[in-house]
């Protein structure tokens, strides 16, 4: 077969460089960094620049009722619905945002709850203490949400001194990027966008056949907050399984690093400060995670929340002690730390017997 | 080193600049060489070890053969198994002690299992293969001994396709690195066309379908809709995977001066099993057809040995990418349909010249191909069972099937009109033959659109090329 690479070689004598950069190809590439740099300013123009961060930040109004705030624990450990049919009277609504962790909820404590028609009754949030070992900012992608800007030099100062690996690891290039090009930084929303699109054309093509599901996929993954891969779980494990994060392996590992915090250094007790500055109940959640569980606790976080629970006690913050809490069984785990559908119902049971101790239900 | 990781990048810029700068082979040769053994050394400085022994024992050899057909022989009989030991010992001995392990029981014996847990280096096929056909080839007398170590050493370590081919021919390459290399218009066009488009296929195609595939093919339980979906999803998953980093590897080269072969030329419109290897991974099907299959009699020793050595070969193939029993299944599939291809040739020797034979042959292929992927993906034979079983009788959750498919689109068809592309860039001239790029002023916006969808689209979680671990 004759391929295009059975090509004799290029002439023996090179042409000067300055030639070659004169070349014409030179000047279609210049072109074409100058239509990337277009379109990097016409993006500019068309996203809005936030003012400030709290501008970005997405709490609904709330007045009175529970409020939890968290990460994927908190997605995979608490049946809402559950805790709302618990206690009817109480308005129950969350925020979770995956993979952020403890800075996140002193930010948010710092900001969201400050403004006068969000005022829930009380805020549940939480922590597991491994993830003290590296409390800096940090989301499953770059921007995955609306937070990344910081406008507290202590903040970036705790930021700072979390830092750990190599001067080539800690180069944070997608943050540069991310920082310096609006193309880069609104690339999920425009991923987003492609998969809402695919989704509404799939369901569309569904309806136009006839088929009786295409209307109840347009109400859960459409028009809802489910998606596709989790529709496909739950189908596939009779609904055992409610969240593709229950059957996830992790591949990568966790993404802790550097020395573990101690507990007094950390954010923890900032944002529960935090919290108390501003008149607002709190639970804090110390989540029980997988080596605990599994009987082999790291001493360092058998320490961390020893202290967690002594500041808690002295400083008059109610907490929930899930991480020695047995109950919490290996049948119990779904992926990494994550609990499945049965975890999640121990632990909810647990938490509304402790919301109902703080008196939520109680009128 | 990661070709998708800024690390790359800033050493490709370094190596460049570097590389120009010295003008020369005298100077840029040896340059090349420690840059190479740099990107290999970068993530395992042990392994190093491994290739330098494979360039010293082929190049022994080359000199030797070259020296005395007499003992050139010897040096061959004994030269080829040697550099073959290092692949057996790292990529086969686990799988060899495991078979053996599992089945002397039920002869009766007992059989105290030690297993080498060793790390399998990266790209070890891959250069291996490469020292293996340099060494035949002098021994044929097809190339000369290489007598320059530094130049040889350059042409087992070649960075850019040093991990994951393509798998260069010593009459292909070395003559490239003797010479003095010259940079024009052309090169710079196609090397960067090139990289973009291997990044878009990587970066964007298969690190986006790749969450889909992984979260699919994490049940046992699939129907037939969510199967299909999934292997579509990854048949350009690794198409985007391979060919992508083939693309970046000759376009990085080729920024050097350097044409390294051709591997993968839009594999999925092949209308029978002859053509897609003609198609796919192009390098390995010519090294087995050269050096296993020919030596095997290839076509001249009646029907009956034609069809056992196309089986052989095509289950050694697939021993190549793993030590693994699906990996074998794979090939012996692919075995399978060579045959039946070439017994249906043998009973219709006219090949259907319309377009709509042409075009049903594509479909039929097309799918059996993308069946034959899943041997490739799946490791558990009883997944492998329930997953064929359930394509023939378990048609439920269609719905999800098409919303899945709708999610699968979108990169599907970026990987078609990027191929298209290509072709008519690439191909479709007359000067098609020498792969010169028609410079025009076309390019640019093409260049940005690519440029700009890797920015946008591009995964900054998809981690390794799939190859890398053959």
């Amino acid at each position: 077969m004759k391929t295009v690479t059975d090509a004799p070689a290029a002439p023996a004598t090179p042409p000067p460089a300055a030639r070659v950069w004169r070349s014409k190809t030179a000047a279609i590439l210049a072109v074409a960094l100058v239509l990337v740099a277009g379109l990097e300013l016409v993006a500019r123009a068309a996203v809005e620049p936030p003012e400030s961060f709290t501008d970005r930040l997405v709490v609904p109004p709330v007045r009175d009722g529970v409020y939890l705030v968290g990460n994927s624990m908190f997605k995979t450990g608490v049946d809402v619905d559950e805790l709302r049919q618990r206690f009817p009277g109480e308005p129950v609504d969350f925020a979770y945002y995956d993979g952020h962790y403890t800075s996140l909820w002193y930010l948010i404590a710092k900001t969201a709850f400050a403004e006068p028609d969000t005022r829930p009754g009380l805020v549940v949030w939480g922590f597991r203490p491994a993830f003290a070992r590296d409390p800096l900012f940090r989301q499953n992608r770059p921007n995955a949400t609306d937070l990344f800007a910081f406008d507290d030099p202590d903040y970036l100062r705790l930021g700072d001194a979390g830092t750990g690996g190599s001067a080539l690891a800690s180069i944070d290039a997608y943050g540069a990027l991310a920082d310096s090009s609006v193309l880069f930084a609104e690339r999920n929303d425009v991923r987003d966008w492609i998969a809402d699109t695919a989704n509404r054309a799939g369901v569309s093509v569904l309806e136009a056949a006839g088929a009786a599901s295409g209307a109840d996929l347009r109400e859960r993954v459409v028009e809802g907050d489910r998606s596709v891969a989790d529709e496909i779980v739950l189908q596939l494990t009779g609904g055992a399984v409610q969240l593709t994060e229950e059957q996830v392996v992790d591949d990568v590992g966790d993404f802790v690093s550097g020395p573990q915090r101690r507990f007094a250094d950390g954010f923890i007790p900032r944002t529960a400060r935090a919290f108390q500055e501003r008149g607002l109940d709190q639970l804090v959640v110390i989540w029980r995670p997988a080596n605990a569980i599994d009987g082999a606790p790291a001493p360092e976080d058998v320490q961390f929340v020893a202290d967690a629970i002594a500041w808690f006690e002295a400083n008059d913050v109610p907490y929930l002690n899930l991480y020695d809490d047995p109950r919490l069984l290996p049948e119990h785990l779904a992926s990494g730390d994550h609990y499945n559908a049965q975890g999640r119902e121990v632990a909810t049971a647990i938490l509304g017997d402790r919301l109902a101790e703080l008196g939520v239900g109680s009128g | 080193m990661l070709f998708n990781s800024f690390i790359f990048v800033g050493f490709l810029a370094v190596v460049l600049a570097g590389y120009w700068a010295l003008r020369t082979p005298r100077y840029q040769n040896p340059f090349l060489l420690v840059a190479s053994l740099f990107f290999y050394g970068f993530g395992g400085p042990w392994f190093l070890i491994l290739i330098i022994y494979c360039a010293v024992v082929a190049y022994a050899v080359g000199l030797l053969v070259e020296r005395s057909q007499r003992h050139g022989r010897t040096a061959l009989i004994v030269g080829v198994p040697a550099v073959l030991s290092v692949l057996f010992v790292f990529k086969y001995f686990n799988f060899f002690i495991d078979t053996v392990a599992s089945n002397l029981p039920l002869i009766g014996l007992e059989f105290s299992e030690v297993t080498l847990r060793l790390a399998l280096p990266i790209g070890i096929s891959f250069f291996t293969f490469q020292a293996v056909g340099y060494m035949i080839d002098v021994y044929r007398g097809d190339a000369p001994a290489e007598r320059n170590p530094v130049d040889f050493f350059l042409f087992v370590t070649f960075f850019p396709q040093l991990v994951a081919g393509p798998i260069e021919r010593a009459t292909h390459l070395l003559p490239q690195i003797r010479r003095r290399r010259s940079f024009d218009e052309s090169d710079l066009g196609v090397g960067v066309y090139l990289i973009l488009q291997g990044y878009v296929k990587k970066a964007v195609i298969a690190d986006n379908l790749k969450p889909v595939v992984d979260s699919l093919f994490g049940f046992d339980n699939l129907t037939a809709p969510l199967v299909a979906v999934g292997l579509l999803a990854f048949a350009f998953q690794i198409y985007g995977d391979f060919s992508g980093y083939t693309d970046i590897a000759r376009g990085v080269a080729r920024l050097m001066g350097f044409n390294l072969l051709l591997n993968f030329r839009r594999p999925y419109i092949a209308a029978n099993p002859s053509e897609f290897w003609a198609r796919w991974h192009i390098t390995l099907s010519n090294w087995f057809r050269d050096y296993v299959y020919i030596p095997l009699g290839g076509n001249r020793r009646g029907p009956g040995r034609v069809l056992a050595n196309l089986m052989a070969t095509m289950v050694l193939s697939g021993l190549w990418h793993g030590a693994s029993t699906n990996f074998i299944l794979w090939g012996a599939f692919h075995g399978a349909l060579l045959i039946g291809h070439r017994l249906w040739r043998v009973a219709r020797p006219e090949p259907a010249r319309s377009r709509l034979a042409r075009g049903a042959s594509i479909a039929v292929f097309f799918t059996l191909t993308v069946y034959g992927w899943m041997l490739f993906r799946i490791t558990s034979w009883d997944t492998i069972v329930s997953y064929t079983q359930a394509l023939f009788t378990d048609w439920s959750l269609g719905h999800l099937g098409v919303v899945s498919l709708f999610a699968v689109l979108p990169y599907v068809l970026l990987a078609v009109v990027v191929d298209v592309l290509e072709s008519r860039a690439l191909e479709s001239r007359p000067a098609v033959a020498r792969q010169r790029m028609r410079v025009a002023w076309g390019l640019a916006p093409y260049f940005a659109a690519l440029f700009a969808i890797i920015v946008v689209l591009g995964s900054e979680t998809g981690g390794e090329f799939i190859y890398f671990k053959f």
